[in-house]
């Protein structure tokens, strides 16, 4: 019973890494439609808004880097304070026909789980 | 000892620049931002040993850390995938050291076809290095797998040491190298323009530190270029061209014998001129009648080229980076973080410390123990 318990544990914890992995995305894309912003304030919006995420620091910058490296977001240094130089990001044209298109998914994928898991299958 | 707060988070960046790309200084600056607003946030405006401590537990594992940035990428061979880029960083480095030695060895007059095996000087040096190298690793890996403790975030493991082996390299120039530059190089062409100075070295000699002069004036030029604007393609690409031209002097200079002709010396009363030629027999016996000087002026001129080539190889490898990553020709770049040339000089920030056997205790009450498991 206790391994059959620790086996469901650890399979919820693989598919909510998953889940959280591309909704992590969305979240970032989201909050860099609302303002830019650098680095650490996105972790710290991410940690108060999105706490669902529950996001390891060290991976929300590589994701930061990949989104760049796929012209969703564009970066610009600020040394105002030369002790902490910030790396502001913003959303590209690209970056806000994502969101557009990653808020659709998101929705009709949360709409048709929730018909599915409630079991409404009137459409 | 981990030293000053500053100093763990700088040590804790060292672990992960180990696993990066020779391209990540972007993500570095970064990570080192986040880490002292975190620490700021976390001691309530203040920056303590606890708070920094706490900020690099939270950011993670500095491997896993660096591959979450560089990508896992794929294993070579027997290497581990997360050794892949320290491997390929220490492999372009010593390609890099025998490229800059074996030009050096070029001007100097000794051809790669006359050297039978190598074991002829300054061939063997780059290869004594690699094989140096490879026996450290051999014996450092084989220490690290015996060695069962981990080291605290904030220190780099014995491995870690020897995987960072030429990090330093890539880290954009300091501001205030840059200023030492243009002092140097302004105070050492109005020496070498000095008539008391001229009058030392002989008449054919003379255009040729007019050349050196201008060259040291471009140097300072060079200098000047990245105190103001940091590290871009432009600074780069200056000082590779730079390297270049000292580089082909040097190709005539080797063709010339020893320069200088006559030296100061006191004889009691005032400064006057002795010519080397005219020293009393036993000492020009004791140099080996100008052998000796003509060896030196070959290192003199070998060392030159090998710092010249190892300065355009690493340009050259810096500006195909940047290139890489879409920068043009000319940006505000940034400068590296000063180096401690003189450790000794530097230690007043291991003064809020005290260490005991269970640990480190900082003033600020944070214990840090010698032995905490990589989290």
């Amino acid at each position: 019973m206790e391994k059959s318990r620790k086996n469901v544990l650890e399979e919820i914890e693989r598919w909510s890494k998953e889940i959280k992995r591309g909704a992590a995305s969305l979240a970032i894309v989201a909050i860099l439609d609302e303002q830019t912003a650098y680095g650490y304030e996105i972790v710290k919006t991410l940690g108060e808004r999105a706490s669902f995420l529950q996001l390891e620091q060290g991976t929300v910058y590589p994701l930061l880097r990949r989104l760049e490296k796929r012209k969703l977001l564009e970066s610009e240094w600020n040394y105002d304070d030369p002790t902490k130089p910030k790396k502001y990001y913003k959303l590209t044209a690209d970056g806000k026909m994502a969101l557009q298109m990653m808020t659709e998914t998101w929705s009709v994928l949360s709409d048709e789980l929730k018909r599915l898991i409630e079991g409404d299958d009137s459409q | 000892m981990s030293g000053s707060p500053m100093n763990m988070i700088e040590k804790y960046l060292e672990r992960v620049r180990v696993y990066l790309p020779i391209d990540s200084e972007d993500a570095l600056t970064e990570i080192r931002t986040h880490l002292i607003e975190e620490a700021e946030t976390l001691g309530q405006g203040e920056i303590t040993h606890g708070s920094v401590m706490l900020a690099i537990e939270r950011f993670g594992n500095p491997k896993e850390a660096a591959n979450a940035y560089a990508g896992i990428g794929k294993r070579v061979g027997p290497l581990p995938a997360e050794y892949v880029q320290p491997a390929i960083r220490i492999v372009l480095l010593l390609v890099a050291l025998g490229a800059a030695f074996i030009m050096g060895s070029y001007v100097v007059g000794i051809s790669i076809f006359d050297v039978v095996g190598i074991t002829n000087f300054p061939f063997n040096i780059p290869v004594m290095v690699a094989l140096s190298l490879l026996y450290a690793a051999i014996i450092i890996a084989g220490l690290s797998a015996i060695e069962k403790r981990n080291a605290p975030p904030s220190e780099k493991t014995v491995l870690e040491s020897f995987l960072g082996l030429g990090s330093d390299v890539f880290k954009p120039k300091g501001r205030w190298d840059a200023a030492a530059e243009v002092v140097l190089g302004v105070v050492f062409a109005m020496v070498l323009l000095l008539s008391p100075i001229r009058i030392l070295f002989r008449e054919d000699f003379l255009l040729f530190m007019n050349v050196i002069a201008v060259l040291l004036l471009m140097d300072a030029s060079k200098g000047l270029l990245f105190f103001i604007a940091g590290e871009n393609n432009l600074n780069l690409l200056f000082e590779a061209v730079l390297g270049g031209i000292w580089v082909v002097l040097c190709m005539f200079l080797i063709n010339i014998q020893w320069p200088l002709e006559q030296v100061y010396a006191f004889d009691g009363a005032e400064w006057v001129l002795i010519r080397l030629a005219d020293f009393p027999f036993e000492i020009v016996e004791l140099f080996g009648r100008f052998e000796v000087l003509a060896l030196l002026w070959a290192i003199g001129v070998f060392i030159v080229v090998v710092t010249n080539m190892w300065s355009i190889l690493v340009s050259s490898m810096k500006i195909a980076m940047y290139l890489k990553e879409d920068k043009g020709l000319w940006w505000q770049g940034r400068w590296g973080r000063g180096r401690h040339r003189f450790p000794f000089l530097h230690r007043d920030s291991d003064q809020n410390q005290a260490h005991s056997d269970d640990g480190t205790t900082y003033s600020d009450g944070h214990k840090e123990s010698d032995n905490i498991d990589e989290t």
